[in-house]
Formats: C-alpha cells, sequence, structure tokens
C-alpha cells in the first residue's frame, strides 16, 4: 500500500521563490492567495517561516565584536590588527557604532560622588575648537578649500573641514574633511556624522586623513571621529 | 624585625590593609598612594591571591554598585544583576598580559568600568533582537535576567558557526551577514551588494537555496531538538 502524496492545488501559479518571497513579506497579493488556499504550500511557508524566524532570532548581531572588544577599543587596549578590524566594523554597523559612543562617554565620565583613583582621564572626549580662518591648512583638502573652517583639539591635532554644495543650485552638501597628522593615528578609524541623537552616516578616515559625507541636507550636525582612548567631537557644523 | 612599606614585599594581609587605607584617603581627598592597590590588583589578576581578590571586591565594592546603577538606568534590570557579572567578566578578560598594558591602577580600574558598562550592553543586545532567540527556538521561559541573556549569547555564537559551516560561497556568506545579521531588506542587499547580486532575483534565490539547503539539514535539526 502507498500513500497519497498532497500536492499543490495549481503548480503553475508560483515560482520558485514565491513562497520564499511570501514568508519575507516580499511577494504579491497572488501569492498570498494561493498560500490561503493551498494546503501543501501553506504548510511550507509555515516551515519556511519557522526556519526563518530561528535564523533572524539567531544569527542578529552574530558576527558583531564582543562589547568588551568595543570597550578595548575605546581603551587603547587592542594590537594593531584587531583595533584596524573593529574599526572597520564599526564603519559598517551602526548599532556598534553607538555602544562604542556609550562605552566611550562611560569611561570619560567622572565617577563622582565615589570617585575611583584616577579612571577620569584614561579615556577622553575633546571638544574641538574653531580657529580663526587661514588658507593654507586646508591644502590637500578634497573638494578645494573655499569654504575650509579649521579646529583644533586641544593641539594635540588640527582638523580641517569644507562644506560644499553637492551641485550648483542642489538642495544637499558634501562635507569633506581633513585630519592633520599629528599625535593621534586615525587612519581607519570611523568618523560619524549626528544629528541631535541621531547616526545619521559613518565613514571611515583614508590613509591620507580624509573623509567624507555626500548628500547632507541643511542643518546643524555634529561630526564625531573614533579614536581609541579619545573621541573628538566638532558641535555645531552647519550645513547652509 | 624587617619594617618596610614596599608593596612588593609586604604580606598578603599587610598589602590588603594599605590598599583599604590608601583607597578611603583618597576618598576624603587627602594625599594617597596607589601603589598598594595596584599591588592587590597584580596579585589577584597574576597570583589569583584570594585574600588579594577579596579585598579588590571589597574596596571597590561600592564603586561598582555605582557603576552598575549608572549603566543599568532605562535597562528595566537590578545594578545587582549586573554586578557578578561584571566582576566575572572582569576575572575572565583582564589578563596578566592586560594588566602590564594598564598605566597603574587607574587603568585597572577603568577596565573594571567598563566591564560593568559591557555587561549592561550585553543586556541591550540580548533584547534588542527582532525575535528573542529563546521564543524562536522554542523555550518555555523568555532570556530576561543578566545571566539567561549571557547563556543566550554564547548559543548564539554556537548557532552561527553552525549556519556558517552549512554555507557554500561568498555570495551566501554576504547574504546572511546583512539579510539576518545586519537586517537589511533585499533590495538593500542588491543594492548594496551589487557586485554579488546583480539582480534582485539572485538575493531570493540565494536565500531559497540556503533555505532548502538548512532545512534538511540533520545537524540543525538535532541542534534546535537539543537545545529547545
Amino acid at each position: 500500500m502507498t500513500e497519497a502524496t498532497a500536492r499543490c492545488i495549481d503548480p503553475a501559479a508560483l515560482s520558485e521563490d514565491d513562497i520564499d518571497r511570501f514568508v519575507h513579506g516580499e511577494a504579491g497579493e497572488h501569492v498570498a492567495g494561493h498560500v490561503g488556499r493551498c494546503p501543501v504550500c501553506g504548510d511550507e511557508a509555515r516551515d519556511y517561516g519557522a526556519l526563518s524566524r530561528v535564523l533572524r532570532a539567531g544569527l542578529f548581531r552574530a558576527t558583531c565584536p564582543d562589547s568588551l572588544v568595543l570597550g578595548e577599543y575605546a581603551l587603547d587596549l587592542l594590537p594593531p590588527a584587531e583595533r584596524q578590524a573593529a574599526a572597520a566594523h564599526m564603519v559598517e554597523c551602526p548599532r556598534c557604532l553607538v555602544e562604542l559612543r556609550s562605552l566611550t562617554t562611560a569611561l570619560s565620565e567622572d565617577d563622582e560622588p565615589i570617585a575611583a583613583p584616577g579612571v577620569l582621564g584614561v579615556v577622553r572626549r575633546l571638544a574641538a575648537t574653531l580657529l580663526p580662518r587661514t588658507s593654507g591648512l586646508a591644502l590637500g583638502l578634497r573638494g578645494g578649500e573655499s569654504d575650509a573652517q579649521t579646529y583644533s583639539v586641544q593641539g594635540i591635532v588640527q582638523l580641517t573641514v569644507n562644506v560644499q554644495r553637492a551641485a550648483p543650485g542642489a538642495a544637499s552638501s558634501v562635507i569633506s574633511g581633513l585630519v592633520q597628522p599629528g599625535a593621534l593615528d586615525c587612519e581607519g578609524v570611523p568618523v560619524a556624522l549626528f544629528s541631535g541623537d541621531d547616526l545619521l552616516y559613518t565613514e571611515a578616515v583614508d590613509d591620507l586623513g580624509n573623509f567624507a559625507f555626500a548628500d547632507v541636507p541643511s542643518g546643524l550636525y555634529r561630526i564625531e571621529i573614533n579614536v581609541p582612548a579619545t573621541i573628538v567631537v566638532i558641535d555645531p557644523l552647519r550645513v547652509p | 624585625m624587617i619594617c618596610t612599606d614596599d608593596p612588593q614585599v609586604m604580606p598578603a594581609a599587610a598589602v590588603c590593609q594599605r590598599c583599604s587605607e590608601e583607597t578611603a584617603r583618597y576618598r576624603r581627598r587627602e594625599d594617597h598612594d596607589d601603589r598598594y592597590c595596584f599591588e592587590v590588583m597584580q596579585r589577584a589578576i597574576v597570583d589569583r591571591d584570594d585574600q588579594c581578590w577579596e579585598t579588590l571586591h571589597a574596596v571597590y565594592a561600592e564603586q561598582m554598585l555605582a557603576w552598575c546603577r549608572k549603566a543599568a538606568s532605562g535597562l528595566d534590570t537590578e545594578p545587582d544583576e549586573l554586578i557578578a557579572l561584571a566582576w566575572a567578566k572582569f576575572l575572565r578578560s583582564f589578563t596578566p598580559a592586560k594588566l602590564r598594558q594598564a598605566s597603574g591602577a587607574a587603568g585597572v580600574l577603568a577596565y573594571l568600568k567598563l566591564c560593568a558598562f559591557s555587561v549592561a550592553i550585553d543586556l541591550q543586545r540580548g533584547r534588542g533582537a527582532t525575535v528573542p532567540f529563546d521564543e524562536a527556538i522554542g523555550e518555555r521561559e523568555c532570556a530576561d535576567s543578566p545571566a539567561e541573556i549571557h547563556a543566550a549569547h554564547v548559543r548564539r555564537e554556537e548557532f552561527w558557526h553552525l549556519i556558517d559551516a552549512h554555507l557554500q560561497d561568498e555570495r551566501e556568506r554576504v547574504f546572511m551577514e546583512l539579510f539576518y545579521v545586519r537586517e537589511l531588506k533585499s533590495a538593500e542587499i542588491q543594492r548594496l551588494r551589487s557586485d554579488l547580486f546583480p539582480a534582485i532575483t539572485l538575493v531570493y534565490s540565494t536565500r531559497r537555496n540556503v533555505h532548502d539547503r538548512l532545512k534538511r539539514s540533520p545537524r540543525l535539526r538535532d541542534w534546535l531538538q537539543r537545545d529547545a
């Protein structure tokens, strides 16, 4: 005796990927209608759905570095290769960058009223100070030097930032920056553009010290450069 | 009888006592010498000296509570729950090599502080998933306490290695990373990695191939049955 094998009520109705797309909310109404009517395809969709749910739950942020690795980046304790890997990951992963920022902020804050000896100062959050306009410092900056502004960070490092329209008459602008070589090694580190508390874009500082954000609408922004043991902050930055 | 103030040659009991006294001086904003606390830290971390480890706990208990209280704010968890995990993380991660890198007691305490905030981030990560892992694999209880979330984190790492072993090429790995790890939509994946997915249909077929393979995998089935 052989068992009858259940069959789809209309095998021609769906393509190979349709049930998978249906499970992920990417299929049209005709697929939903068919899955609703056909017990075989309904079962298959439930199986796919269960698997997808397990994968989504189990793999979420599975390749993100441990939070302690982000903290060791903040404390500048990582060996060079691990430091570069962490920086490269954070350029691509806004969630990790936000966590790095919260760790760096926590580590740079005073511990009053129960102060621990000397923790303060191990990690720094440094505000950049706008310098009077000069022209020479902007040399080498992408996009020219017309509106470049130069900032100093406690004499440790100098930053030049230029804001230019993306194209003549365009509504958005390009922010380009140059970190002058100094005491801080910035190559490959994440640079983040914030509007209030919202992280908008992340880029990496290249080997020449450049970074750029394209298509930035007018408004007030904050730039944060996440060097190990230090966050350099430019706030506010006005984009006309 | 030889009397010395050199922390490196003092008996454990004496150096622990001096560490407590110097910390109290620091908190009263008086002149203090943190060499004794650093010596206690060294003996606790490098020699695994129990008395020094207990002293470290006692001297910085209040400080640790303050850090965990701050780290736990807005997390709907009790700071006490973070404390044991933070100390355990410190014990596990702060190796003698890191001690050599640390700039005295301040560096060690910065790492201890990091551990307090790190366990709070782990807690947030565990709760941040769109679908809780324990729920998805059919566990009866939802992992909610820091200890349960830590256990779930360990299971999740194991799960990633299991899934990764089923992937056949770079395209499948990139798909899994972007779709499940970073939760991007199919269209976003195609836009971001058009080098690997010149058409969106390739995103769909990659997903279907991986799903079909995983559905048939006895290893995955065993893992899920064992873990549920």
